[in-house]
């Protein structure tokens, strides 16, 4: 009878005590909700999630998490937004003494100087007619990299150039020649601002509010990244400067977060609905390429060449496009150019998940013509679970993960909508 | 020791050389099959035979190498076909001639075989005369197929067009970006202009780093594709290709349809005009007279 009284008293504890851990753990989540830390809270076990299954093998579960990952990736607002596409960008380095640190692979200065190029080379692919300057700060001075142009080896060239780092960073300083350089700019461009922030400090020889009123007053958007950890006086700047947008400062919180953060502002940014008396007709010339018997200099490297293209206005022969010609200042591009920026002003509709209550019928994927996985005839399959079949709006045909993934993020059409005749 | 270093030369050559040929690739025909074209062209030659001037290239492209792989599709007016390689749920195509099965390599006859029947039931099934084909729609499914594949294991691909139809001008920001997708990701597109001409084509074969070649005369079709088409891009660079002297990349203006040398953008949704106006018609976007007035085009 002890026996049991004492089971019976250990029964009773263990359910206390799961009671208390439930309230310990309630606790801990509103504390969370409270604005409480999280390591106040009750920690998470990460290796939960991954369970065996019946054989005790982890297959399954494995291509379940991949699968997951494929579906997170960033559904994008795709109303058609009107956009700036025409973009004179100022991007800033850091290349002060916080730079030297070793927490990212290598130093964080390699790390910049590295996806700083992809950064270039991304930035001119996604918008062919548009300009970019490179400032670094070193010893608390703004240091002109290179000048405003679009032509993206002589920047690479630049920046691989680059090699130590020293001192402390100004933000004044940085602010004021990036506003100075983009001073000119004609109202139809876009002026922006790209700030790579590693230190948390900032030493200005004045009033930082006064350069950030001048910003505003100029229309310049900064957007800053910042490698160490949030700073008022950055989120100040972008708040003020970026009337409509809240995410213009970002903080890294990895290596590959670093390069999302810097890619996202390869995407044309939206305009204000003030600005739009700010829009005007662009003249460009539109040259043909010509193929000489001789070779004659170009005007704007004065390197030998056979071929090129005539400015129509002026006559003058370029050897690379898109540029401004040397003589008399008119845009030269190629349609093609024109034709880069479409997919920013046309999004591409999301599609949609189905699940398998939705009952669907098809067996391969339209586009690629891999086998969709089959309807179990079990009775307990999840029925709110995705049937890996992903519907385009439009056209109403199925697409396998891959394809969604291609479409929307290289190929920027839907493979139904095109193959159909309407 | 300067002797010893030319010994070094040709081993390195060889070693390249080698590395080259022994990869295998991927080709995707994408074959236009709009029947009123091809009626057209039947007059100058039997359809039959420029058809079988294709199967042999698609054979002497899994001739070359045993892991080569091949995919067609053909692009009618109204709807965009996987010829080969089929489902596994469509119904087998009963084989043509079974007097010839015994002798014919299998692989070179399923080839020959869907391609065949395919076009013959693309053709019958034809209910209107159109004059357009679903070129971007063909291409897009393509690069499709190719990204699918090349995510189980890289293999170098690239795509021949067979086009006989002219452009579709709707079809033209789809085919752009069909062709900057393929730049990307190092496809070269190969046009192959049987009849009629073609100008997005003409950019994708430029842009891409592909040949573009107009066949005048189709009696020697199979003697143009085996010399400048069949040879992939390693090959290529040991080989004197057609290049294309005069593309013409110049725009058209969207109020007159003109070719322009210099044009009126607008800056929200780039639209080109030939003279300046004092709003834009497809975004609707009015242009300030101040900005409008210092474009003076003389």
């Amino acid at each position: 009878m002890s026996k049991a009284d004492k089971n019976y008293d250990s029964d009773k504890s263990e359910s206390e005590d799961e009671q208390q851990n439930g309230r310990v753990s309630n606790k801990g989540r509103k504390s969370d909700d409270n604005e409480g830390y999280t390591w106040e809270g009750e920690y998470q076990r990460s290796w939960d999630i991954v369970q065996e299954d019946a054989e005790g093998s982890l297959i399954g579960v494995i291509a379940g998490l991949i699968n997951a990952g494929k579906r997170k990736r960033l559904l994008r607002d795709t109303t058609p937004l009107r956009r700036g596409i025409i973009r004179h960008m100022v991007l800033v380095l850091d290349l002060s003494s916080a730079m030297e640190e070793r927490d990212f692979h290598h130093k964080r200065f390699e790390l910049q100087i590295k996806y700083a190029v992809e950064f270039v080379m991304e930035y001119f692919e996604q918008n062919p007619i548009s300009q970019l300057s490179i400032i670094g700060v070193k010893d608390g001075i703004a240091q002109r990299i290179s000048d405003l142009h679009g032509n993206p080896q002589s920047h690479i060239q630049k920046l691989k150039s680059l090699r130590e780092c020293n001192g402390s960073f100004s933000l004044q300083n940085a602010l004021e020649m990036a506003r100075a350089s983009l001073s000119h700019i004609a109202s139809h461009g876009t002026r922006e601002v790209l700030i790579i922030f590693g230190s948390i400090f900032s030493s200005d020889p004045g009033d930082i509010f006064r350069t950030v009123d001048a910003l505003v007053s100029d229309q310049i958007r900064v957007q800053i990244v910042g490698l160490a950890a949030e700073v008022a006086i950055c989120r100040e700047i972008c708040d003020r400067t970026n009337s409509s947008s809240t995410n213009a400062y970002g903080v890294v919180l990895s290596e590959q977060h670093f390069r999302e953060l810097l890619m996202e502002s390869t995407i044309p940014p939206a305009t204000n609905s003030s600005k739009t008396a700010d829009s005007s007709l662009v003249m460009m010339g539109f040259p043909s390429k010509v193929i000489e018997q001789l070779p004659s200099l170009c005007t704007c490297h004065s390197l030998p060449s056979r071929g090129g293209f005539h400015c129509p206005r002026c006559r003058a022969k370029v050897c690379t496009l898109p540029i401004e010609c040397p003589s008399c200042k008119l845009v030269l591009i190629l349609s093609t150019h024109l034709a880069r920026s479409y997919h920013h002003l046309f999004p591409l509709k999301n599609w949609i998940d189905l699940p398998w209550s939705a009952k669907p019928t098809s067996s391969h994927c339209f586009a690629c013509q891999v086998p969709f996985p089959k309807a179990s005839e079990a009775s307990d399959q999840d029925q709110a679970a995705s049937s890996m079949r992903f519907e385009c709006p439009s056209c109403k045909l199925h697409f396998c993960i891959d394809c969604d993934i291609f479409a929307h993020e290289q190929l920027h059409e839907c493979f139904g909508c095109q193959c159909s005749d309407n | 020791m300067e002797d010893f270093s030319t010994l070094k030369q040709p081993t390195g050559a060889w070693e390249a050389s080698e590395e080259a040929s022994d990869t295998p690739s991927l080709l995707v025909v994408i074959l236009d099959a709009n029947p009123a074209s091809w009626y057209s062209l039947s007059k100058r030659i039997p359809v039959s035979k420029v058809l079988a001037d294709i199967n042999v290239f698609l054979n002497a492209h899994l001739a070359f190498h045993h892991d080569n792989r091949v995919a067609v599709l053909a692009s009618h007016y109204n709807k965009v076909e996987y010829l080969y390689p089929k489902p596994e749920t469509e119904e087998t195509v009963p084989l043509l001639d079974s007097a010839k099965e015994a002798n014919t390599y299998r692989k070179f006859r399923e080839v020959d075989d869907f391609v065949l029947t395919g076009m013959r039931r693309l053709m019958h099934s034809t209910s209107s005369i159109s004059k357009k084909t679903l070129m971007s729609g063909a291409l897009s499914r393509a690069l499709a197929y190719i990204n699918q594949v090349q995510n189980q294991k890289y293999i170098r691909s690239r795509i021949v067009i067979f086009s006989l139809t002219g452009d579709v001008a709707l079809q033209y920001i789809p085919t752009m970006n069909c062709i900057f997708c393929a730049q990307k990701k190092n496809i070269p597109i190969s046009i192959c202009n049987i009849a009629g001409g073609t100008l997005f084509l003409e950019q994708a074969a430029d842009a891409t780093g592909g040949i573009y070649l107009k066949v005048d005369n189709p009696n020697g079709l199979l003697q143009h594709l085996m010399m400048t088409l069949f040879p992939d891009q390693n090959l290529r660079k040991h080989l004197n290709t057609p290049n294309q002297a005069n593309v013409d990349f110049r725009a058209t203006c969207f109020c007159h349809k003109n070719v322009l040398d210099i044009g009126f953008v607008c800056s929200v949704c780039l639209s080109i005009y030939c003279e300046p106006r004092e709003f834009c018609s497809t975004c609707q976007t009015k242009f300030t007279p101040s900005t409008l007035s210092k474009r003076k085009f003389s």
